[in-house]
């Protein structure tokens, strides 16, 4: 730990020789935050190297011996994705109130995780979650379709992921797009494939660190140099709503000076209650699609594949739960924060010089326009990037364990030998590396729409699997089979609508699903729909064999 | 791992040969006060959560901001071309307050721009219209080459943009009343086309649904008290729904430490 905290510490010393002036928020090729973003990724795949996976249970579980506080690390490092980074500021500058349900979703959902199921499914003792339906509803069946829905849930979480990497190297590099998310992928696919979940966890400690001090540091700079309460800006930007609500006139002064953007616009704003106010018809958001957004991320939570498998590498079952409580403060740090961002964009970017900004990179344009220290807005793209690929090296391995142990392994050759198994892992991480690379490019939406869209399927599949698997001994193959089947259809359907739209083609009741099964958030029927078809199948079926019972009431909840 | 082995006395309604449980009818003592601890924090989790949000929904008025009020308080008049000079300014005004609002879509601000210039333009004088539109023509100009241009070029772009700017306002301020130290100096130059067009009668109907659209909020006692500088309700949702979260986290955490001590589980 300590040679890489020195590794970063020296390769960092060169920014500070090459900091320079940015005069554009696009377009040019920024030295500094280069230079960090280098240092960075040499560092990822520096530890990936060293702590590489010996075998199959170091590969998927991390041996089984990483302590709760760092796990806990590693559940807000692999969930503080581009989605968190860069995402909810975005959606929150876009959206103002509505970006909060995104806030309210992707931390409430924890709760749910914990005292449900994070204790349960460290005691189940398995891999993966493909492991776990398949073992509890004894059913090759479902824990093939699961492993795919793994891999296609993962597939559409990267996605954003993906999305967020060629931003931010576009930013830095200056360069194209197409071309920052081909970096970007080689980069996390080469160090992931390597070292597997034990480097992948190490590695995420460390990003969790860079990208939390890379995340504040600025919150601070902001609220100090525009007079608001400085101390704890996750308090002091309170002041900044309320008066982005009642407006800010021209000129602003504070201390006797203006307060001026990077391009010495005054620091203004119309007022502009739309931002802050809840469901405003002027962001064309409702109070139904606020409360289904929430709902569905929140049970989305609760099901992600690469999340829930977080719980199997804690060495006991009360670390699974700490681990999980201190996940949530690790997360909600930067969540408390992250709201900063969107305000002060608010404010910096109100000039119509300023142009029209995208939303996914507010984050960084926001420390631009506040004028603050190139070192500081490259420290802040090279964390929005160690955020990006610490989600990302967890979704692989989610995924190529899926690809691998669950598929390979389980049902196309039970006696692969472990290299052979790795092997296959391995090659599982590259093949999704890159076919989602290839969809990046195509720019669906923006990155949290598009992690919603992941958190609704799992809503819809894994939760209710899992859900009904642990806390009901009565749920049986056949009302698992019901219930993944409900799910699926739901999920497939609002796909094939949102695919349809986004090619500018018209279905049937095209606006109706669009408003009641929007993509971002269908799991708020469909999740519920999923349940009940497990629960009246399962009833009109055949029992749950004894052993299966047994098993759950002596192991799992004694 | 260490498993306990249930007890006669804890096993209430299984039995040997049926191992059937569920959340709601739990096995053993130690099942229904784990059961009852789960219920109680998921309800609380539930109704924090939910439940303001609903109590937000039940206690909002559509709320009309001052340039609403003012708004709708002249644009009959403007609209039949019989308002006064200063009832047109604030037509003018009011439509530049949404155009200063970054929520407007493309097509709405196209009308905005639109009613702006109707406006303006209509309260020049010929030669004078002749000569803002030259200048608006101008800072469009300047603005595209602005999104291509190099570090240098771009410097030099801005101070041109500044020039043009303040060339419109001088005109344009004439005739809207605005102060030239007001924000709104900045807004109006990008507010403007580069002459005057006669609004359709449906392109009236539409502004006014427009203006109201942007300028009309839901608001209520939660969204007006400010609390550590907060409106309430932001502050609620923001941050104490997440302290809310790590602190039920926090206390299941401990208390099924405590209720497994009790009743004799080990993990």
């Amino acid at each position: 730990m300590k040679k890489i905290f020195l590794t970063i510490s020296t390769l960092s010393v060169p920014v500070l020789v090459f900091s320079e002036n940015l005069t554009q928020l696009e377009g040019s090729f920024k030295l500094g935050p280069a230079v960090i973003l280098i240092a960075v990724l040499i560092t990822f795949v520096a530890v990936g190297f060293l702590s590489r996976a010996k075998d199959t249970t170091d590969y998927y579980a991390a041996g089984r011996k990483i302590s709760n506080v760092s796990s806990g690390m590693a559940i807000g490092a692999n969930w503080m994705s581009a989605a968190s980074f860069l995402g909810m500021a975005g959606m929150m500058y876009a959206t103002g109130y509505n970006g909060l349900s995104y806030v309210v979703g992707w931390t409430g959902g924890y709760v749910l995780l914990l005292v449900l199921m994070a204790g349960q499914i460290r005691k189940y003792g398995k891999f993966t979650a493909s492991d776990f339906i398949g073992d509890r509803y004894y059913s090759q069946g479902l824990r093939a379709t699961s492993a795919i829905f793994t891999i296609l849930i993962s597939f559409a979480y990267c996605v954003g992921q993906f999305g967020g990497v060629g931003l931010m190297f576009k930013w830095i590099l200056g360069i194209d797009y197409f071309w920052s998310v081909i970096i970007g992928a080689s980069v996390v696919i080469f160090y992931t494939m390597i070292s597997g979940m034990i480097g992948a966890t190490k590695n995420m400690v460390i990003q969790y660190i860079i990208l939390i001090i890379a995340f504040l540091i600025p919150t601070f700079l902001l609220t100090y140099k525009f007079d608001y309460f400085w101390l704890i800006p996750q308090f002091g930007y309170g002041s900044v709503v309320s008066d982005i609500v009642t407006g800010i006139p021209a000129p602003n002064i504070a201390n006797g000076a203006a307060l001026l953007n990077a391009y010495g616009h005054h620091v203004s704003l119309v007022p502009s209650p739309e931002f802050a106010m809840p469901w405003d018809p002027a962001t064309g958001a409702t109070a139904f699609q606020w409360m289904a957004i929430c709902f569905s991320l929140m049970l989305g939570t609760a099901g992600l594949p690469h999340v829930l498998q977080r719980f199997y590498i804690t060495p006991t079952i009360r670390d699974a739960r700490l681990s999980c409580v201190w996940g949530l403060f690790f997360i909600c740090v930067l969540y408390w924060s992250a709201p900063i961002y969107s305000v002060f964009g608010k404010i910096l970017s109100s000039n119509p010089e300023v142009g029209n900004l995208a939303s996914d990179a507010i984050v960084v344009y926001t420390a631009q326009l506040g004028n603050l220290p190139p070192l500081i807005v490259g420290l802040l793209a090279a964390g929005a990037v160690s955020a990006a690929f610490s989600t990302i090296s967890g979704l692989l391995v989610a995924g190529s364990s899926a690809f691998s142990h669950d598929l390979y392994v389980k049902i196309i050759n039970p006696a692969a030998s472990p290299k052979a198994q790795l092997r296959m892992a391995r090659f599982g991480t590259i093949l999704m590396g890159v076919v989602v690379g290839i969809v990046a490019m195509l720019k669906l939406g923006m990155i949290a729409q598009l992690v919603a869209v992941a958190f609704s399927m799992a809503a819809c599949t894994i939760f209710p699997l899992f859900l009904l698997g642990i806390w009901w001994s009565g749920s049986n193959r056949a009302g698992g089979i019901a219930g993944m089947s409900v799910g699926i259809a739901i999920s497939l359907f609002a796909l094939l609508y949102f695919i349809v739209a986004k090619s500018g083609g018209q279905l049937p009741g095209q606006a109706f699903v669009e408003h009641w099964l929007n993509v971002w958030y269908f799991a708020w029927i469909g999740a519920p729909l999923a349940i009940l078809a497990n629960i009246i199948v399962s009833k009109l079926t055949t029992p749950t064999p004894t052993e299966i019972k047994k098993f759950l009431i002596e192991k799992v909840h004694s | 791992m260490a498993v306990n082995k249930i007890t006669k006395e804890d096993i209430v309604e299984s039995t040997e040969q049926d191992y059937s449980f569920n959340l709601f009818k739990p096995v053993s003592r130690y099942g229904k006060a784990n059961r009852d601890l789960i219920i109680s924090l998921v309800l609380v989790w539930f109704v924090a959560i939910f439940g303001f949000q609903l109590l937000l929904l039940v206690l909002q008025k559509p709320t009309p901001e001052k340039a609403f009020v003012k708004f709708e308080a002249v644009f009959e008049n403007v609209k039949a071309g019989t308002g006064t000079v200063e009832e047109n300014q604030d037509f003018i005004n009011s439509m530049v307050s949404v155009a200063g609002k970054s929520s407007v879509t493309p097509e709405n601000r196209l009308l905005i721009r639109k009613g702006v210039s109707w406006g303006v333009y209509s309260m020049l004088p010929d030669s004078a219209g002749m000569v803002l539109s030259g200048f608006v023509n101008e800072l469009q100009a300047t603005r595209e080459k602005l999104e291509k241009a190099s570090d240098t070029e771009y410097i030099q772009l801005q101070a041109e943009l500044k020039s043009t700017r303040a060339s419109i306002n001088a005109l344009a301020n004439e005739v809207t009343g605005a102060d030239p130290t007001n924000l709104k100096e900045s807004i109006l130059p990008y507010s403007l086309n580069a002459g005057r067009e006669e609004l359709t009668p449906e392109e009236w109907t539409s502004l006014a649904g427009v203006m109201k659209l942007y300028l009309v909020h839901n608001q209520s006692v939660l969204t007006d008290t400010r609390f550590l500088g907060f409106p309430f309700h932001y502050f609620y949702t923001s941050e104490f729904l997440l302290f809310l979260f790590v602190g039920i986290s926090l206390f299941y955490s401990i208390r099924i430490s405590q209720l497994q001590k009790k009743y004799g589980i080990k993990e």
